[in-house]
């Protein structure tokens, strides 16, 4: 026999019909029913029952009357893993007890992840609460309710039965409803949404004795409407466990209830033993500190590291504080994938969090990851946009990513998504394991094969990460693995869709391969503000001309003292001048330095890596000598949208190939966009196209110098 | 539930779509069933039986098909499946098309491949081999997978009997004789799934 447990919550209720409903739970023969739990949700007269061996109360403060939270109070004090609710005003015939011990069997033994609803019948007014439990005790079937009225199934939830473990999965009922309404609606949909369907139980299960109404606060009807539109707007799947409203966890609770319920997300690491590991591990870990009310737990899974490694990172991972402490497991051998894939194993959050042990969340980080699953219940997952940040020199580059799908996965357009910057349904990484056999690049593997079996994964519309370069990075330590493993990654799932349909997926990618937009947008300024302290080399510098304190003593000590020189940023012609101080170690001092000088040049003052504008400086080019002659063969990029994408990528070429390129550009009336061209010349010009494309990553098409001529027509 | 089927030519895929239209539905991980590397008849009603293989844990109590009319037969194999309870639109009485017994077809997964597809001689005979992600669950890695035939998203969604028998139906359309399914599955299962295609005409055989 499957046991249940009933939940009944109230405030301020009649308690002649509680003691009915009561009885006539008691009454009709239901053999499950080993346990009834009165909720008693702050009445103003503490509801006091006849003892009975199955009966008990439960009583919180609260000033608001929250139906949500008195049952989630009633499901997480049960007993039973199997909990029916039902309102004060209903009452369970003779006839129907059978259908609950069916039910009960049924969520108990086949399928725990749907729910049974009933439909009440309203009784008339005229039917009084000892006539109707009178007649619920002796009825033998539902025709003796012919004067009720049924009503229609929204999923309401005069009686829900549901199993305790569907319920913490999906985050219980919703507490944000206030008094009643909607909660069960709302309750019964993310059931549906999240797999278990709705069984409805038969023809008059339930009746609901007519009373007047119990709640006349003047704001009722504010409530309700305020219910009605969260549940209108909020779609999500899952919830967080939240008790708003009453005293429950500071007075009633045992001290470890909330161990019983399921954080909203896993926080995810995997690490392994190497320079600077704990330092950059902590940092990572502290940046959660105060998101989403730090409903998450975080495991971190240490792989291939020495025991006294391990040892020092349980150790200084228990000195931090402000966050969740950190649960360690152990892999003894190294495995990015093996560390990734025991993760979602033990993690108890519905959704995971990929966190790299180098990288900085941004402080939006988890609630971001969070909203496009509000508006969209069947994505499966979020990515959002990365900046990548090295950690000597600070050279930025911001990542807005694209549309993740199959497509432009496979066609490999770039900055598509990050790792990283990726948020995944739980149940998802369990169906869909890291492919352990890959030493590198299981996270691509992962994200084409989530697309290539239907997963979506909305984008957030903002940046979530700042991802760390640095010179232990698997990125830079493990290039060339990473490149075959994408390889293989990119020929196998073209080989399920056939290799020969490649132009089909180049133009459905072409689609799909714009940037998307983030917002907020960081400017410089903000970002350094994020990095860590110690980090990159930095040059602070103003305009150099309209400084009002230009010419005062002080301005001239301080601008000699740190070095200042009248400069250009970038080489080229019509340069802006600008007064530049010499470069300075750590983002703290450049704040530092910056502040210090507003103050006494008082004048906006900015910063950027001392690494990108020495770049900027030695790449030279002049527009006057774009163009090739028409009559010429060139070597054409493909586009960059940035400029200083592609200043950059110039500078990683030997210098022999950085003479012979070329720049050319492209405007629209929207926007610019830029080429590398390579033109012909006198020697072994294949062997250039190809350093171009080890060192950059772009393959260079040949194309006529007459396109470029129509590219810049009517540009200058 | 609303399930609509289709062909994406370009990719060579069979595409399953379920839309939740009752408020007893549950939702699929995923609401999107794709085959690649077979097309299907979207207007059999074996095509229609298939769908509901591939969905029938979500169903709840009403089934619409887009644009494919099925038989009383077809009707009761798909209660078979999903339920007695179960309302199904699109049934025309008057259509009693069952299969032709014509081919004979065994659908199984690559590391079941190398058996041999009993026949008489007599009949033409077809076997699928299947795959789903590259990834072993068990072992979570991909040592010696080879890339099937046919390879579909279904397992996520679905077990690997009732994916057989979809795509049996969906490659043999109205021309299977007896379905040969080598997946394990309790027995109900089994016996559910046979009186189901047995409604439709034809004889499953597990082997």
């Amino acid at each position: 026999m499957q046991h249940l447990t009933v939940v009944i919550p109230v405030r301020n209720f009649r308690l002649e019909q509680l003691i009915a409903s009561i009885d006539a739970l008691l009454g009709c023969g239901a053999k499950c029913i080993d346990e009834i739990i009165v909720v008693d949700f702050g009445s103003c007269d503490p509801v006091k029952l006849q003892p009975h061996p199955k009966t008990r109360v439960i009583r919180v403060e609260a000033d608001v009357w929250s139906s949500s939270e008195a049952i989630n109070i009633g499901v997480l004090s049960a007993k039973n893993s199997i909990v029916a609710k039902i309102d004060a005003d209903m009452l369970v015939p003779k006839y129907a007890g059978k259908r609950l011990d069916s039910a009960a069997s049924h969520l108990g033994r086949e399928d725990a992840a749907s729910m049974f609803l009933a439909q009440p019948i309203d009784l008339p007014p005229e039917i009084e609460t000892s006539e109707a439990l009178q007649l619920a005790l002796t009825a033998r079937d539902a025709s003796v309710w012919e004067e009720g009225h049924v009503r229609p199934r929204w999923g309401e939830g005069g009686l829900s039965i549901f199993s305790v473990d569907k319920w913490n999965e999906i985050g219980g009922f919703d507490t944000r409803f206030v008094d009643w309404g909607n909660e069960d609606n709302d309750f019964s949909r993310r059931i549906r949404l999240s797999g278990g369907r709705v069984i409805w139980m038969e023809y008059g299960t339930i009746v609901h004795v007519w009373h007047s109404p119990a709640v006349t606060s003047p704001d009722a009807a504010q409530r309700a409407a305020s219910n009605k539109a969260l549940f209108e707007k909020n779609k999500s799947v899952y919830r967080p466990h939240r008790f708003r409203h009453s005293s429950f966890i500071s007075s009633i609770a045992s001290p470890d209830i909330m161990t019983r319920v399921r954080p909203m997300v896993t926080v995810a690491i995997a690490t392994s033993e190497r320079l600077n590991r704990d330092q950059m591990i902590a940092e990572a870990i502290l940046r959660f500190q105060g998101q989403l009310d730090h409903d998450f737990e975080i495991v971190v899974v240490d792989n291939g590291s020495s025991k006294t490694a391990t040892k020092r990172l349980r150790t200084n991972l228990n000195k931090l504080r402000g966050v969740p402490q950190p649960r360690v497991e152990v892999l003894e051998s190294p495995s990015i994938p093996a560390s990734r894939n025991l993760a979602a194993q033990v993690a108890r959050g519905r959704y995971i969090c990929v966190v790299d042990d180098d990288d900085l969340a941004l402080p939006n980080r988890l609630i971001d990851h969070l909203r496009p699953l509000q508006e969209d219940p069947q994505a499966h997952g979020s990515h959002g946009g990365w900046i990548d940040f090295d950690d000597k020199t600070g050279v930025i580059e911001v990542n807005q990513g694209k549309s993740r799908s199959i497509e432009t996965l496979l066609a490999g357009t770039g900055k598509i998504t990050a790792h990283p910057a990726s948020f995944y349904r739980t149940d998802v990484m369990r169906a869909i394991p890291y492919d352990e056999s890959f030493e590198l690049g299981s996270d691509l593997d992962v994200a084409v094969r989530q697309a290539l079996n239907g997963i979506r994964i909305a984008h957030t519309g903002s940046f979530v990460v700042l991802r760390r370069f640095h010179s232990e990075n698997v990125t830079r330590t493990g290039y060339s693995k990473q490149l075959s493993s994408g390889v293989r990654t990119r020929s196998r799932a073209l080989e399920v869709i056939g290799a020969t349909r490649y132009h089909t997926i180049r133009d459905r990618a072409s689609k799909q391969s714009g940037l998307i937009e983030c917002t907020p947008h960081y400017s410089m300024q903000e970002i350094v503000e994020l990095m860590p302290e110690y980090a990159g080399v930095w040059t602070v510098f103003c305009a150099a001309e309209g400084i009002p304190k230009a010419n005062s003593p002080e301005a001239a000590e301080f601008a000699s003292k740190n070095g200042a020189e009248i400069c250009t940023l970038e080489s080229g012609l019509d340069q802006p001048l600008v007064l530049a101080f010499s470069p300075v170690e750590t983002a703290r001092t450049a704040l530092d330095l910056q502040a210090q000088a507003e103050r006494v040049l008082e004048t906006p003052v900015m910063i950027l890596p001392s690494d990108e504008i020495a770049k900027l400086r030695k790449l030279r080019f002049k527009w006057s000598q774009l163009l090739p002659k028409a009559s010429d063969r060139v070597w054409l990029s493909p586009t960059y949208v940035d400029l200083r994408e592609l200043l950059s990528d110039m500078a990683t070429l030997p210098a022999e190939i950085a003479k012979k390129i070329i720049v050319v550009s492209d405007h629209t009336e929207e926007n610019e966009s830029y080429y590398l061209a390579l033109p012909h010349f006198d020697g072994n010009v294949e062997h250039a196209v190809w350093l171009i494309r080890r060192c950059t990553g772009r393959t260079l098409t040949k194309t006529s110098a007459f396109n470029i001529r129509r590219v810049n027509e009517g540009e200058y | 539930m609303r399930l609509t089927v289709s062909n994406d030519s370009e990719y060579n895929a069979t595409v399953i779509t379920a839309d939740v239209d009752c408020n007893t539905d549950a939702t699929p991980l995923l609401s999107r069933v794709m085959v690649f590397g077979m097309m299907c008849n979207n207007s059999s009603p074996m095509t229609a039986l298939a769908a509901v293989c591939f969905f029938h844990r979500y169903c709840g109590e009403q089934i619409n098909f887009d644009s494919i009319r099925i038989g009383a037969n077809h009707l009761t194999g798909i209660r078979h499946i999903v339920g007695s309870s179960v309302n199904v639109s699109t049934v025309d009485g008057r259509y009693n098309k069952l299969s032709d017994k014509s081919i004979d077809m065994l659908v199984c997964q690559d590391d079941q491949a190398g058996r041999r597809l009993p026949t008489d001689g007599a009949n033409t005979s077809k076997r699928i081999i299947w795959g789903g992600d590259f990834v072993n669950s068990v072992s979570r890695d991909s040592y010696g997978y080879t890339i099937p035939e046919v390879y579909t998203n279904a397992r996520l969604i679905c077990d690997d009997l009732h994916i057989s028998a979809a795509l049996g139906l969906i490659a043999g359309a109205e021309r299977i004789r007896n379905l040969y399914l080598r997946e394990k599955a309790p027995s109900v299962e089994k016996r559910n799934l046979q009186v189901a295609l047995a409604s439709a005409g034809i004889a499953t055989i597990f082997s």
